[in-house]
Formats: C-alpha cells, sequence, structure tokens
C-alpha cells in the first residue's frame, strides 16, 4: 500500500525541538529542588542535634578512640587478641568472626539445602514429604527462636567434658562446644603445597583431555578416579618417604579438658547449625524451583538416550536448573551473612557484638556505628560483585536471557 | 485401538492398589529402596523419642511442679503457670486483661485486612483504629485507664503491635520509594536508591541498634524519646526499602505499552499509575511482597536483642524463675507453633488472594 505524499512529508520532517522551559520541566525541576532542600535540612539538623546532644555528654565525633585500649574480652578470636588491644583490633576480631561464621554457614547450608531440594523433587513419596515437612517448619520458624532453642539445649543437654559424646568419625560432643578430628602437618607444609598445586594442574590439564577425546570420538574417559588415586598415591608415597607429616590430630581427653582436634565453642556450633539448618530450608525450595524450571522433555530426552537418573541430574538438569537458582541464591546467600548479627543473642563475639560492648563502653554510638554500617556494605558490595560474576561465568553459551 | 471406559473398568481390590503404590512411590527401583528403608529406619527411632517426652512421660497441663521434676518428658504445667509470663511479661499483673485484648485487636485487625473488600482508604482507616485502638489499651491514660510505661508493653501484644503496623505503614511508602526509584528526576532517584541500598545492605540487628543508640541523639536537646517509638521508627524505615525492592520486580515486568494506552485515552498521569499500574505491578510483586511479610513478621523477634521483650525474651522472663529453669524447650516449642501456625495460615490467604486476583 503507497503512501500519500502528504503522510510521507509530515513524517519525513524533524520533530520539533522541546522547549528548554516547558511547564512541566520546570514544575519537575521545582519539585525536586524542594526535595533535595528538604533532605539536606534534615540532614543538616539531625548532625546539628548529634553534635550538641554529644556536646552535652562532653564528646565530639572522633575516631580516634579506636586506637585506645579496649579492655573487654571476646568469646573467642582468629588472630591474637588480649583486652590490652586497641579498639580497631577488637573490631577486626569481631569481623573475622563474622566472616568465619558466615563462610562455614554458607558452606553447610548450601550443601544441606542442595540435598533436600533434590529430596523435594524426588520420586520417593517419603522422601518427599520429609524433606516438605523440613522446610515447611523451618521456613516459618524465626531463626532467633531456633537458634535460642538449639543453644540452650545444648548448654543444658550436653553431657560435662569428662563424660562427652562421641560422634561418628571420633568427633566429640560436650557442654563446652564441638571437638572435630583436624589435619596437622607438623612436617613439609611446603612440599604439600606444591603437590596440590601439581596436582590440580594435572587434573585440569587431564580434564581438557578428556573433555578433546569426548569431542572427538565421543568416548567419555573417567575423569575423577584417576585424579583423586593419583593424588592419594602422592600423598601415600610422600608420607612414606618422609617428606611430609599429614596426620590427623584427634580430640581426646586429657585431665579435665579435651585436647587435640579443632575446637568449636557452643556459641558457635550452635549459631552455625542453626543458621545453617534454617537458610538450608530457603535454599531447598530455590533449587526445587530451578530443577521444576527444567522441562520434562529434556529429562526424557535424556533418559531416552541412556543416561542413568544421577547423570540425568548432573549433567541435564542441574547445569539448566543453575541459570534459574543462582540470582536468588546469590540473595539469599547475601540475607545470611547480614543474619550473622544475631550472632550477639547467644554471646558470639561478631562485628556487631563487638560493637555493642564498645557502644557501652566508649559511647561513641556514632563513629561504631559508622564503621559497621561500613563493613557490612562493603562485605554485600564485595558478596554481591563475587555473585554477579559467577552468574554471568555459568550463563550457557547462546542462550538469549 | 481399545478404549477403556472407566466407569465400565473392573474395580481392582484395594490391597493391590496400595501395593502398586508403594511399589510406584517407594520401592521404585534399588536407590528409592534404600531411600525408603532408611527415612523408615530414621522415623521407627525418632517418632517413639518424640512421642515418648511430648505425650507419654509428660506431665499435664493441670501438674505442678514436683511431678515434673520426677517425669522424664516434657512439663506442660509450665504453661499453665509461666503462660501469663509468656504472653504479656511484665505488664501489670492487674491490667493484664488490657494487654491481652491488644493483642486479640491486632490479630483481629489483620485478619480483616487479609479478607478486607473494601477502598485502599477505608483499609487505611481500619489500620489507624486499629493502631490507636492498641495504643489507647497498652498506654492507657484515656478513659480512665492506668497509665503504663512503654518498657512493660511485652509479649505477644508488643511483636504484633510492632510487625503489624509497622509493615502497614512501611507498604505506602515501600510502593512510593519503588516508583521514586523509576522515577526520571534524577534527585528523586538518588534519594530512594540511597535509602533502599543503605537499608538493604546492613543487618535488621544493626538498624535496630540505629534506633536505640543514634535516634534519639537526632532529636533536639532535652527532647526524650522512648526506645518503643525509635524501634518504631526504624523498622518501618526497614521494611518500606524491602517492599520497594519487591514492588519494583512488579514494576519491571509491566508493559509499556499499557501505560501509553492509558494516556491516549485521555488518562492523566496520576491516574494511569492508581489504575493501571499499580493493581498489576502489586499482584506480580504479591508472591515476593508475602516473603517479606513473613520474614518481617518473623524478625520482628529480633527486637529482644536490643532490650524489647519478644516472645522469647518473656520465655527467659518464665524460665528465670529457679523452679521453673528447666523448661524452656516446652515455651520455645509452644512460640515456635504460634509462629508456624501464623505464617503458615498468612502466607497460604495471600497465596489465595494471587489466584482469585483477575487475571487479563
Amino acid at each position: 500500500m503507497a503512501a500519500t505524499p502528504t503522510a510521507v512529508s509530515t513524517l519525513d520532517r524533524p520533530p520539533p525541538k522541546p522547549a528548554l522551559f516547558t511547564r512541566r520541566r520546570v514544575r519537575s525541576a521545582a519539585w525536586q529542588t524542594a526535595l533535595a532542600l528538604v533532605v539536606i535540612a534534615a540532614g543538616y539538623f539531625a548532625h546539628l542535634n548529634v553534635t550538641r546532644n554529644l556536646a552535652a555528654s562532653g564528646v565530639a565525633i572522633d575516631f580516634g578512640f579506636l586506637t585506645r585500649e579496649a579492655g573487654f574480652d571476646v568469646s573467642e578470636q582468629l588472630i591474637a587478641y588480649t583486652p590490652k588491644d586497641s579498639y580497631a583490633r577488637v573490631l577486626l576480631v569481631g569481623l573475622l568472626n563474622t566472616l568465619l561464621l558466615a563462610a562455614t554457614t554458607l558452606a553447610l547450608s548450601t550443601a544441606v539445602g542442595l540435598a533436600v531440594g533434590v529430596a523435594l523433587t524426588s520420586r520417593n513419596w517419603l522422601v518427599r514429604v520429609l524433606s516438605r515437612t523440613y522446610v515447611e517448619v523451618l521456613r516459618n520458624l524465626p531463626k532467633l527462636l531456633i537458634v535460642l532453642a538449639l543453644y540452650i539445649a545444648m548448654v543444658r543437654g550436653l553431657p560435662l567434658v569428662r563424660a562427652a559424646w562421641t560422634l561418628p568419625g571420633g568427633a566429640l560432643l560436650a557442654n563446652r562446644g564441638l571437638y572435630l578430628p583436624w589435619p596437622e602437618i607438623p612436617v613439609g607444609g611446603a612440599v604439600l603445597a606444591a603437590i596440590s598445586a601439581v596436582w590440580a594442574v594435572a587434573t585440569i590439564v587431564w580434564a581438557r583431555a578428556v573433555r578433546r577425546h569426548q569431542d572427538l570420538t565421543g568416548v567419555r574417559r573417567p575423569l575423577a578416579l584417576p585424579s583423586l588415586l593419583g593424588l592419594a598415591v602422592a600423598l601415600a608415597v610422600a608420607n612414606l618417604t618422609g617428606a611430609v607429616d599429614l596426620h590427623w590430630s584427634m580430640p581426646a581427653l586429657k585431665g579435665f579438658n579435651i585436647v587435640g582436634g579443632a575446637h568449636l565453642t557452643v556459641q558457635f556450633t550452635a549459631l552455625w547449625v542453626s543458621l545453617s539448618v534454617y537458610h538450608a530450608s530457603q535454599i531447598a525450595e530455590i533449587v526445587r524451583g530451578g530443577i521444576v524450571s527444567v522441562d520434562k522433555g529434556q529429562r526424557e530426552a535424556a533418559a531416552a538416550l541412556g543416561l542413568r537418573p544421577g547423570r540425568v541430574l548432573r549433567l541435564i538438569v542441574l547445569p539448566q536448573a543453575i541459570r534459574v537458582i543462582v540470582p536468588p541464591l546469590g540473595n539469599q546467600y547475601l540475607n545470611l551473612i547480614k543474619n550473622t548479627s544475631i550472632a550477639l543473642a547467644v554471646g558470639y563475639s561478631d562485628l556487631v557484638g563487638v560493637m555493642n560492648t564498645a557502644v557501652n563502653q566508649t559511647f561513641r554510638p556514632v563513629e561504631l556505628m559508622l564503621v559497621v554500617m561500613g563493613v557490612f556494605l562493603a562485605v554485600n558490595l564485595t558478596t554481591a560483585a563475587a555473585l554477579n560474576w559467577f552468574a554471568v561465568a555459568t550463563r550457557p553459551v547462546g542462550r538469549e536471557t | 485401538m481399545n478404549v477403556v471406559d472407566p466407569d465400565r473398568r473392573p474395580r481392582r481390590p484395594r490391597r493391590v492398589v496400595a501395593w502398586e503404590w508403594a511399589r510406584a512411590n517407594l520401592f521404585d527401583g534399588p536407590v528409592n529402596t534404600v531411600l525408603t528403608l532408611a527415612t523408615t529406619a530414621f522415623l521407627v527411632w525418632a517418632i517413639p523419642i518424640a512421642v515418648r517426652w511430648l505425650i507419654v512421660d509428660a506431665v499435664g497441663f493441670t501438674g505442678d511442679v514436683a511431678a515434673c521434676k520426677a517425669a522424664s518428658g516434657a512439663c506442660w504445667a509450665f504453661l499453665r503457670v509461666k503462660g501469663d509470663v509468656i504472653l504479656t511479661g511484665t505488664y501489670p499483673f492487674d491490667e493484664r486483661w488490657r494487654a491481652q485484648a491488644a493483642a486479640v485487636v491486632t490479630m483481629v485487625t489483620v485478619v480483616a485486612a487479609l479478607f478486607w473488600r473494601g477502598g485502599f482508604v477505608s483499609l487505611a482507616g481500619l489500620f489507624l483504629a486499629g493502631c490507636l485502638a492498641d495504643l489507647a489499651l497498652l498506654s492507657g491514660g484515656v478513659f480512665g485507664l492506668t497509665p503504663v510505661d512503654a518498657t512493660r508493653w511485652n509479649g505477644l501484644p508488643l511483636v504484633l503491635f510492632l510487625s503489624v503496623f509497622t509493615m502497614a505503614l512501611a507498604l505506602p511508602i515501600g510502593v512510593v520509594l519503588a516508583l521514586a526509584r523509576k522515577s526520571r528526576a534524577v534527585v528523586v532517584r538518588a534519594v530512594a536508591i540511597a535509602w533502599i541500598e543503605a537499608i538493604r545492605g546492613i543487618p535488621m540487628v544493626a538498624v535496630l541498634f540505629a534506633g536505640v543508640f543514634i535516634l534519639p541523639l537526632m532529636m533536639p536537646p532535652g527532647q526524650h524519646v522512648s526506645s518503643m517509638i525509635s524501634i518504631f521508627v526504624v523498622l518501618t524505615i526497614f521494611h518500606a526499602a524491602y517492599f520497594a525492592e519487591d514492588v519494583r520486580s512488579g514494576l519491571d515486568d509491566f508493559d509499556r505499552g499499557q501505560i501509553e494506552a492509558a494516556y491516549s485515552i485521555g488518562l492523566t498521569h496520576w491516574r494511569t499509575l492508581r489504575l493501571v499500574v499499580l493493581p498489576q505491578a502489586l499482584r506480580t510483586a504479591l508472591p515476593a511482597l508475602t516473603n517479606s511479610i513473613i520474614g518481617g513478621f518473623k524478625d520482628t523477634s529480633l527486637v529482644a536483642i536490643v532490650g524489647l521483650f519478644d516472645l522469647m525474651a518473656t520465655s527467659r522472663l518464665a524460665t528465670a524463675d529457679v523452679e521453673w529453669q528447666a523448661y524452656s524447650l516446652e515455651a520455645n516449642i509452644v512460640v515456635g507453633l504460634f509462629y508456624l501456625v501464623t505464617c503458615i495460615g498468612v502466607s497460604e490467604r495471600f497465596r489465595r488472594l494471587a489466584e482469585i486476583a483477575p487475571e487479563r
């Protein structure tokens, strides 16, 4: 259909240049200026009141106190710390405790959440019902309740150190905490590091060779078995020749205390386990959502090709589910990091707990809150960036989403 | 092809059906058989222990301390004796009915809101009425009620009051923030982004501490602000940021063509927003909002960390009595059941709302 000449000429004419001062623009600019003024005024008065109130109690905002002696002890520390150290150092101790709790909780909750998430989609009725019950109960309880219930149960219900329970694998559990077997390397740490590096490189090279071979011939050679076997042989040889001394330090009762192994306090164990099972219930639901988002036909096609159910899950379903899982999982991780701050409820010295004690001692809430908020923002932004990178990295090739 | 009429199909004996169901759902291959046996073993081990502790060896509601000390199971008599403390904490003993009534008022408000058929303005009126009734009951000083200090508002009425009314106030603020974040005006957008991202970047416990430590300092000198008000304010600020993100997810999915269509039939900017955009965007955002609301309700218990007495703190108060020290688990179970029932109930209702909302 041909357009009439007049229509063409109207279309060809360049659109009129918008006037610089339309009513709409002026109004918008006025509104924005007003809002900016209100915000600035509110900030100014808040700042003015804070300084006046602080001056009334004889202090001014000043970060100099951070170098002064803190004078209080913490429940546990990853770096050397005594009450004689500075406030800056005790805040660092708190931050490291927060990061330790976050990292271990992240690992455990992901493992449990993945397992429960797969269980939610199981064909086994009993497994499905049990995992559904777990998810529904844990998701609908406040995390503080779970933490406190477990903590009090542990403090009250666990035996004294001399009657500690022995768990499978040689770990000990008593009312002073959990004692785990821990690897010890008194001799040959450098050699061990070298072996690990060589092993990692060798595994990557072998994995590429396997992939190339599969691409060329369609035959898949074993990957995990030779890799692990190689590592075991290398470690055994190193241990036998005496180049490396790697053994497990087992916790054992000696006198009035348990020595050896790694000691996790009751506070840490209660927080770690309860936050992990709490977040695992949320992660499980995310994983389930990812799995069911994969088209059923994919599974059937894979089964028709002769893949076993485990491989269908690992090679076909999970790689596609990851795409759906990663964004909400990232949010969940950010929540998890923030949720470690309920550590204060059981007296674990995390960043917020240390801050609270410091505020009560120094009456410097503004400086300390600013430090803590800054640290949390930094940790969260770093994590978000890492998750973003991961989301981009796991995006399947040739998909437009 | 031989099609069997379902009505004419010969009925198979029930036992065969059960066996076939079990084969298909429990013993479907070696892996599933092992799983079934393992979970069954776990249940056979765990259920008797739970039943023994909860019922068989437990002391009933009418028992006493001596019976509880002698028994190896749960002590439900604890709840009879200490139920008041768990529910209302240190609220003056003779005035407890007011705290209980306040809790009931809040619950009625929530239920009424969940089944509300009126418009937005009347809904806001409902929440305002509920809030004022609660305040009158809890604080007293009006209608001849004895004044009660805010530090003694404990337990259930406190948790319900703080969670319900902060979130009711935060929801419209969150909608405004979400719209502001999408605004073309730079200043408006910057303020919204700063609010949302700063709050979402820090933990709720830190936000509550800011309410207790910083907010009172921001008041003009000599002006006292109770920690109840501070917590109310920071909780509202906190929830609004999360709601804003949920609403934004609804706005992001919104089809721009509808806005253009609304403009072209002559709707104003404001009416387009109110009649076209928000109803649909909020519906899309409903699942995310439900999650935030449930999460916000559960997290209100964190006020215990900054010294307000939520249900966990009043439970501790109840077990502070040496006689009844050993029964915190019973208190935890009851509080946990309360949260389970309310959270599941509310999320089910929201799920229904999302379903019955007309699809266009």
